[in-house]
Order: C-alpha cells, then structure tokens, then sequence
C-alpha cells in the first residue's frame, strides 16, 4: 500500500473515531502540515466529524481550514461546509467566529463571507 | 475358363514368424492352411435350397464364381500393401497407448497441493492490512496518532528525494 493511501485511511479513521482526541491530532500533524494535500484532507476530515471542536479549528483557527493561506486548500474547505447535509453546527460556530472579541479582522471576515454563502445556497 | 491351384497357393496363411513380424491380423483372416478352391465361395446351404427358394444370390452360375475366385486372386498383392498399412497404423496405435499409459502413470504419481495456509495468508494481506479503515478505526487513537507521524514523515521525505 502506498504511502499517500495509508495516510488518507488513517485521516479517515480519525475523522470516524469518536474519541474527542482524533481532533486534537488532525489538527496537530494534519492542519500543521507543510504539504497542501495534507492540511486539504485533514479539513475535509475535520468538517465531516461536523463537531463543535473539529469546525472550529477549520473555522476559527488562522491558517488553517477556511483561513488557510493556499487558496486550494481553503476553496475546498467551504466546498465542504457547503456540501454538508447538517450544516446547523457550522453556523453556529461562524456566527461564534463572527461575533467573538477575540479574533483577528480577517479571520472574522472570512467566516462572515462563508455564512453569507451558505446563506445564499440554502 | 479356369483358375489353377497355383494361384490359390498365394492364400496359404503366414508362418508363426511371419505372423510375428506383421504383429497381427487385426481381421482375425486366417485360412488355417486351407487351400481355397473355386467352390469356396459355394454355400452348401445355398446348394440345398437353389432348388427350393427363389433367392437372387442363390442363382449364382459357375461362370460368375470363376471371376470371384480371380478377384480373390488379384487381391493378394492388395493385402500386402493392406497389411503393411494396417501394421503401421497399429504401431500408432499402440504408441499412442503407451503414451496414453505413462502419462497416466505420471499423473497417478503427481501429488496434487494446494497451500491453504499461504493462500489465506495472502488474502489476508490484501483484504485485511492493519491500514484498512476498518482496521485502523479498531485501534486507540494514541496509536493512530503514532501511525500519522510515521507516515507523515515518511510522505515528506519522499517528496524531497
């Protein structure tokens, strides 16, 4: 089995494990990693567990996810949020995002321009 | 018209040695040492019922019987060239007996095995790897994690080189 195939089973295990620590660890070697084909498969993993913890990392957290600095990478991480068929956990964490103190302008801005698309799309 | 008796001793069956260089006579013809006459082709009970019954071969005349003998006669010289073809053909066949006959004694010997143990081995390997997702969502996710990192690493470093 080839390496790249490995990696993707293991993403998808995490991403199916029900122990809360799979998302700690996606985001720790997954969104954290210096090849864009990683962080796009770790965010599409993260968006699919559709938890509190794992969109908020591809939501709220800077570089990674929606807020990822390769246009690939973030395109296909709203791709996702918008092809989910439950999308009430992720409104609520970009109207979170949206409203919190906290966060940095750009990051604010980004979740505000995909709850506005989701909007649209529903 | 009439056939002499020299031409029948043409018909005089094969001596033993002879009967063993042609191996056989795969038609079982063998006159025994019979010379045959130019009545041989007479039925007796032909001759009983010539009279009685109207049968078509019944009617056969002396002359007819005098061209049989001929015919007889003439085929002799056939037989050989027919029997060394027969001879030829039976060669074959037992040739082909033979062979028939080690290679069935071959397969009798061949130990036939299938390695069940290997195969399943095999199967295994393929369908049930320890990195299917099925496998893999069996296992805590410390171990996945180490697993990750080790693939990670190994995907990057193959990137560089």
């Amino acid at each position: 089995m080839k390496t790249i195939n490995k990696i993707d089973n293991i993403i998808e295990a995490l991403s199916r494990h029900e122990d809360p620590k799979s998302v700690s660890i996606l985001e720790e070697i997954g969104t954290n990693s210096e090849i864009d084909e990683i962080r796009e498969k770790t965010a599409h993993a993260l968006i699919k567990k559709n938890t509190t913890d794992s969109l908020k990392v591809v939501v709220a957290k800077s570089g990674k996810g929606i807020n990822d600095l390769s246009a690939r990478v973030a395109m296909s991480s709203i791709n996702e949020i918008l092809s989910l068929n439950d999308k009430s956990e992720v409104l609520k964490v970009l109207e979170e995002t949206m409203n919190s103190e906290e966060q940095k302008q750009d990051i604010k801005d980004t979740a505000r321009s995909v709850k506005a698309l989701i909007t649209y799309s529903m | 018209m009439k056939i002499t008796q020299s031409n029948f001793t043409l018909f005089k069956p094969l001596s033993k040695e002879e009967r063993q260089e042609v191996h056989s006579n795969p038609f079982g013809i063998n006159f025994k040492g019979n010379v045959l006459t130019s009545d041989v082709f007479e039925s007796s009970k032909a001759k009983e019922t010539n009279n009685t019954i109207s049968n078509p071969f019944a009617a056969v005349t002396g002359k007819s019987k005098m061209v049989a003998s001929a015919v007889v006669g003439s085929m002799n010289s056939f037989n050989e060239a027919f029997r060394s073809r027969i001879n030829s053909i039976i060669s074959f066949g037992r040739q082909v007996k033979d062979t028939i006959a080690n290679s069935w004694e071959k397969a009798k010997n061949t130990e036939i095995t299938l390695d069940f143990k290997g195969l399943a081995e095999s199967i295994s390997s393929k369908f049930n790897n320890q990195y299917s997702v099925n496998n893999l969502l069996k296992r805590p996710v410390d171990d996945l994690h180490a697993m990750f990192a080790l693939e990670h690493a190994t995907y990057k470093e193959s990137l560089k080189a």
